[in-house]
C-alpha cells in the first residue's frame, strides 16, 4: 500500500515536472498571451491524470492495473504536448471546431482506416498545426506488443468497453471536419493507457523467462525511446514551432 | 486426418480443376499482349535466357552463370533458366518471358490445394470442412488481383513464392511421413537462388518451422542431415551475396546510406548536420553528437522507425485493399486483395488466434510477420514485390474466415444460408468484374507509359531504315535503352558477345554499343549536321525545330518517344 501510494506520488512529481518545467518556453509562446491559458492547460492536464487513477481503480478495481495506467498516460507523446498548450480541455472553441459533421461513407471508412493504421498509431501526428509532433505517433514503437497483448486479453475476457469507446472515438474523428487534424485524440489516450497496462501486466505476470526477457529488453527499448521524445521536445520541436508559427492554430 | 470417401474426393478433384482452368486462363489469356509491353527487368530476363539458349553464356559473356549481373541489379538463376526453354520453344517473345511466371503460378494455385488441406484438417471446427476450406484457398488464390499481376508478368519473386509453399508443403507432409523432408530443404535451398527477398525469407522461415514443429520432427540426425543439405545451398549462396558486385542491389536499395535513405529527400549528411547544429544552438552540443550521430547509423532512432514503418506499412488497410503500391504491381484503381475479402481475413485471424491456436495456426502467423522482414530495411515501402512471399498465406486465412461463417450458417434455415451465399456471390462478381476490367482494359490505356510502351515500335522502325544511316544514337532518357534494342531485334548473342557483350548494365552508363546502335545522351544541337545520325529519344532530347522523322504515341495519347535525323 505504502509502496503504491509512493509511486503515485512519484508520478504527480513527474507531471508537475513534465507539465510545468519552462512552460513558457517549451514550446515557445506565439505572442498571444496564452501562457495564463497554457498553466491551466497544466493544472486541468494534472487532475485528469488523477481522474483516470481513480476512475481505472474504481471499475478495474485494480491498483496495479491504474498506476500503471496513469504511469502510461503521463508518458505518452500526446499527454505531453496536450498538457503544455492551450489543449481542447480548457479551450471550448477548439470543441466546436472537431464538432462531427456528417461525411460520405467511403470518406468516413478512409478517415477511420487512416486513424487504426500502423503510420498514426507509431510514427506519425498528423495534428501539427493544432498542436502535435509530426515525428512522433500516438504510442511508443516498444508499447506496441503490449498494446496488441492488451487488445487480446479483454476480448478474451469479454471486457470489451475500452475497445468499443476507443472505436467510437475514433469514428467522431473520422468525421471531424478539420480530419486529420484532430485534438480530440487526447481522449482516445486513457484508452490506450489502459489497454497498454492490461497488456504489460498480462506480460509481466507470465513466470516464463523468455516472456521475461523480451519485457526487460521492450522496456529497456521504451526507456531509450522516452530519452530520444524528450530530447526531440525540447531542443528540436520548439524550432519547427517557431518556423511554422503563422500556420500553427493559436491561442497555442 | 480426416478421409473423404471416394465420390466425395472426385468431386473435390473436379472442382479443383475447374480452379485451375480458372487460374490458368485468368494467367495464360492474352499473356504476351497484356500488359502491352515489356519493362526492363522483362527484356533483360528473356535477352539472358535467349543468350544462353544460343551461347550458353550471358550478355556479358559469364558461362551459365549463378547469378546474372543482367542490369547492374545481379539478379538470381532460377528464373532465367527456366526461361531457357520457353525461349526455345516459342522464340524471344513476351509470350516466352512471362511463361515461368504464368506456369509457377497456376502449379501454386493446384499446389495450395493440398497444402491447405493439411493445414485445414489440423483446426477445430475447420476440420470437418477441411476439403471445401481448402478448395475456397484455393481459388481465392486463383482469382487474386495480386497473384495474377505478378503471374502475367516476368517477375522471378513469382517463382520464388511458388518454391517457397512447394518447401512450406513437403516440410509439413514430412512430418507424418519423414522422406518429405529431403524435398523440403532441397526446396529451400533453391529459394535461395530465385530471388533477392527470399534468400532473407527462407532461412528464417525453415528456422521458424523447425522451432514450432520441435516436437514432431525425425531424430536429430536425420534433421541435421537435411540441414546440412540446406547448408550446402547456403554456402553457395553466401560467396554471390557477399561478394562486392552483388552488393550494389543492397546499397541501392537499403536506407542507411545517405543517397538511399530518403528518396527524393535531402541528403541524409545535411539531416544529421542540421540536427547537430540545432543542438549546439540549444546549448546541447554533447546531446548531437549521441542523438545524430551518422557513424551510428544502425542505432539512430529515426532509422529504425523508418525500417519499422517500413515493416508495418505492409499491411496497411489502403495498400492491400485500395490502392496498392506502384503502377506496375497492381491493377490501375484496384488493391491487392477484393475488399470484400476484408471482413473474412479480420475473422479467419481472430478464429485461428481465439479458437484455433496451435502449431499450423502460429505456422501462419509466423509466415505472415516474416514475409515482409526484407522490406523494412529497404526504401520504396510498402513493396507488393518484395513481401510476394506472404502468399498464400492471407488466401489461407481469408479461407479460413469463409468456412468458419459457413459452418456457423449452414446449421441454420436454408434460407439463411442461401441469402449469404448468393450476396457473396453478388459481391464477388461485382468486385471481380470490376477488377477483370480495370486489368484487362485498362492496364494497356493507363499504365502503358510505365511498362515502357513503344520500345517494340522503335527497335522495328529503326532497325528498318538502319542501313540509311552512319550510326543510331539512342539516349539514356528511354531508359535502360539497349537492352530494349537488344531483345526486340532478336540481335544474335554469339555476334553481340563477339562485338564485346554489354559493357555495364548502370543506369546511367553509355558505354554499350552493338551493330550501329550507341546507347548514350546527345545534344541535338550540338550532333545537327554531324555525319548521318539516326537519333531516338524522349521529347526532352529534342527541341521543337528537330527534324522528327516519327513520333511514338503512347496509348493515352501521350508522346512515348521520338525518332528524328540530325539533317
Amino acid at each position: 500500500m505504502i509502496k503504491r501510494r509512493l509511486l503515485l506520488f512519484l508520478v504527480i512529481l513527474f507531471n508537475l515536472i513534465i507539465k510545468f518545467w519552462r512552460l513558457g518556453i517549451i514550446p515557445p509562446l506565439l505572442g498571444d498571451n496564452s501562457l495564463a491559458l497554457r498553466f491551466l492547460s497544466a493544472i486541468v492536464s494534472l487532475f485528469f491524470t488523477l481522474l483516470i487513477y481513480l476512475l481505472v481503480r474504481k471499475i478495474y478495481h485494480s491498483s496495479k492495473l491504474s498506476l500503471l495506467s496513469v504511469i502510461l498516460f503521463s508518458i505518452l507523446p500526446q499527454t505531453v504536448i496536450e498538457g503544455r498548450i492551450v489543449s481542447i480541455l480548457v479551450y471550448p472553441p477548439f470543441w466546436i471546431e472537431n464538432i462531427p459533421r456528417s461525411v460520405s461513407l467511403f470518406k468516413l471508412i478512409s478517415n477511420f482506416f487512416t486513424l487504426i493504421s500502423f503510420n498514426m498509431l507509431l510514427f506519425n501526428n498528423t495534428t501539427f498545426y493544432w498542436g502535435g509532433i509530426r515525428d512522433f505517433g500516438v504510442i511508443y514503437l516498444s508499447l506496441l506488443p503490449f498494446f496488441i497483448t492488451g487488445v487480446f486479453v479483454f476480448t478474451l475476457q469479454k471486457k470489451i468497453t475500452p475497445l468499443i469507446l476507443l472505436m467510437i472515438i475514433f469514428l467522431l474523428i473520422s468525421m471531424s471536419p478539420k480530419f486529420p487534424e484532430n485534438r480530440t485524440v487526447l481522449l482516445s489516450i486513457p484508452l490506450f493507457s489502459l489497454i497498454i497496462a492490461k497488456g504489460i501486466l498480462n506480460f509481466w505476470q507470465n513466470k516464463n523467462i523468455h516472456i521475461r526477457f523480451i519485457s526487460i529488453l521492450l522496456f529497456i527499448f521504451l526507456f531509450y525511446e522516452l530519452i530520444q521524445f524528450f530530447h526531440f521536445y525540447t531542443i528540436h520541436y520548439p524550432r519547427q514551432v517557431t518556423d511554422f508559427s503563422d500556420n500553427i492554430v493559436k491561442p497555442f | 486426418m480426416f478421409t473423404l470417401s471416394l465420390p466425395k474426393v472426385k468431386k473435390a478433384l473436379v472442382f479443383l480443376g475447374f480452379i485451375v482452368l480458372l487460374s490458368a486462363i485468368l494467367r495464360l489469356y492474352k499473356l504476351g499482349s497484356v500488359p502491352n509491353a515489356l519493362e526492363w527487368d522483362e527484356v533483360a530476363l528473356g535477352y539472358d535466357a535467349y543468350s544462353v539458349l544460343k551461347t550458353g553464356r550471358d550478355q556479358f559473356g559469364i558461362f551459365l552463370p549463378l547469378t546474372f549481373r543482367s542490369l547492374d541489379d545481379y539478379k538470381p538463376p532460377i528464373y532465367e533458366y527456366l526461361t531457357v526453354p520457353a525461349v526455345a520453344v516459342f522464340g524471344l517473345t513476351p509470350f516466352a518471358v512471362r511463361l515461368p511466371s504464368a506456369v509457377s503460378g497456376i502449379s501454386m494455385v493446384l499446389l495450395l490445394f493440398f497444402m491447405a488441406r493439411l493445414i485445414f484438417s489440423q483446426f477445430p471446427q475447420i476440420r470437418f470442412h477441411h476439403v471445401k476450406a481448402a478448395l475456397i484457398a484455393s481459388f481465392l488464390l486463383a482469382v487474386s488481383p495480386w497473384h495474377i499481376q505478378f503471374s502475367r508478368a516476368a517477375f522471378e519473386v513469382n517463382v520464388a513464392a511458388t518454391f517457397t509453399v512447394l518447401a512450406v508443403f513437403f516440410f509439413i507432409k514430412g512430418l507424418t511421413n519423414n522422406r518429405y523432408f529431403i524435398l523440403s530443404f532441397i526446396f529451400f535451398g533453391i529459394d535461395l537462388f530465385s530471388y533477392h527477398s527470399a534468400r532473407v525469407v527462407a532461412p528464417i522461415l525453415l528456422l521458424a518451422l523447425l522451432i514450432i514443429f520441435n516436437r514432431s520432427l525425425p531424430s536429430k540426425k536425420t534433421v541435421l542431415s537435411h540441414l546440412l543439405i540446406f547448408n550446402l545451398f547456403l554456402i553457395a549462396v553466401i560467396p554471390i551475396i557477399s561478394s562486392k558486385d552483388a552488393q550494389i542491389r543492397f546499397r541501392a536499395t537499403n536506407i542507411f546510406k545517405p543517397t538511399a535513405r530518403y528518396l527524393d529527400e535531402v541528403d541524409l549528411e545535411k539531416v544529421f548536420l542540421e540536427k547537430r547544429l540545432a543542438d549546439i544552438k540549444a546549448g546541447f552540443p554533447l546531446a548531437g553528437k549521441i542523438f545524430h550521430n551518422q557513424r551510428l547509423i544502425y542505432t539512430d532512432y529515426e532509422t529504425l522507425k523508418k525500417a519499422f514503418q517500413n515493416y508495418l506499412s505492409n499491411y496497411g488497410f489502403e495498400y492491400l485493399f485500395i490502392k496498392g503500391d506502384a503502377p506496375l504491381h497492381h491493377a490501375p484503381d484496384f488493391g491487392l486483395f477484393h475488399v470484400w475479402e476484408f471482413p473474412f481475413l479480420a475473422i479467419g485471424i481472430l478464429y485461428l488466434l481465439i479458437k484455433g491456436l496451435n502449431r499450423y495456426s502460429l505456422l501462419l502467423f509466423v509466415w505472415l510477420l516474416i514475409a515482409p522482414i526484407p522490406n523494412a530495411v529497404t526504401r520504396e515501402a510498402p513493396h507488393a514485390v518484395r513481401t510476394l512471399l506472404i502468399l498464400p498465406v492471407y488466401q489461407l486465412l481469408i479461407a479460413a474466415g469463409l468456412t468458419v461463417v459457413y459452418t456457423l450458417l449452414v446449421i441454420q434455415k436454408s434460407w439463411v444460408y442461401l441469402t449469404f451465399f448468393i450476396i457473396l456471390n453478388v459481391l464477388f462478381f461485382l468486385n471481380h468484374s470490376y477488377y477483370l476490367h480495370q486489368y484487362f482494359v485498362h492496364t494497356n490505356y493507363d499504365v502503358a507509359a510505365n511498362w515502357k510502351y513503344g520500345r517494340e515500335d522503335a527497335v522495328k522502325f529503326t532497325e528498318s531504315i538502319k542501313d540509311n544511316y552512319d550510326s543510331v544514337y539512342v539516349s539514356m532518357t528511354v531508359d535502360m535503352p539497349y537492352i530494349f534494342w537488344l531483345f526486340y531485334s532478336q540481335y544474335p548473342p554469339g555476334l553481340y558477345l563477339r562485338q564485346g557483350g554489354t559493357v555495364s548494365g548502370g543506369f546511367a552508363d553509355e558505354r554499350n554499343r552493338f551493330d550501329k546502335y550507341y546507347f548514350r545522351n546527345f545534344n541535338y544541337r550540338e550532333v545537327r549536321g554531324k555525319g548521318n545520325l539516326l537519333l531516338v529519344g524522349t521529347p526532352v532530347d529534342f527541341p521543337p525545330d528537330a527534324n522528327v522523322i516519327k513520333t511514338i504515341y503512347n496509348p493515352d495519347d501521350t508522346v512515348a518517344l521520338l525518332i528524328a535525323k540530325n539533317q
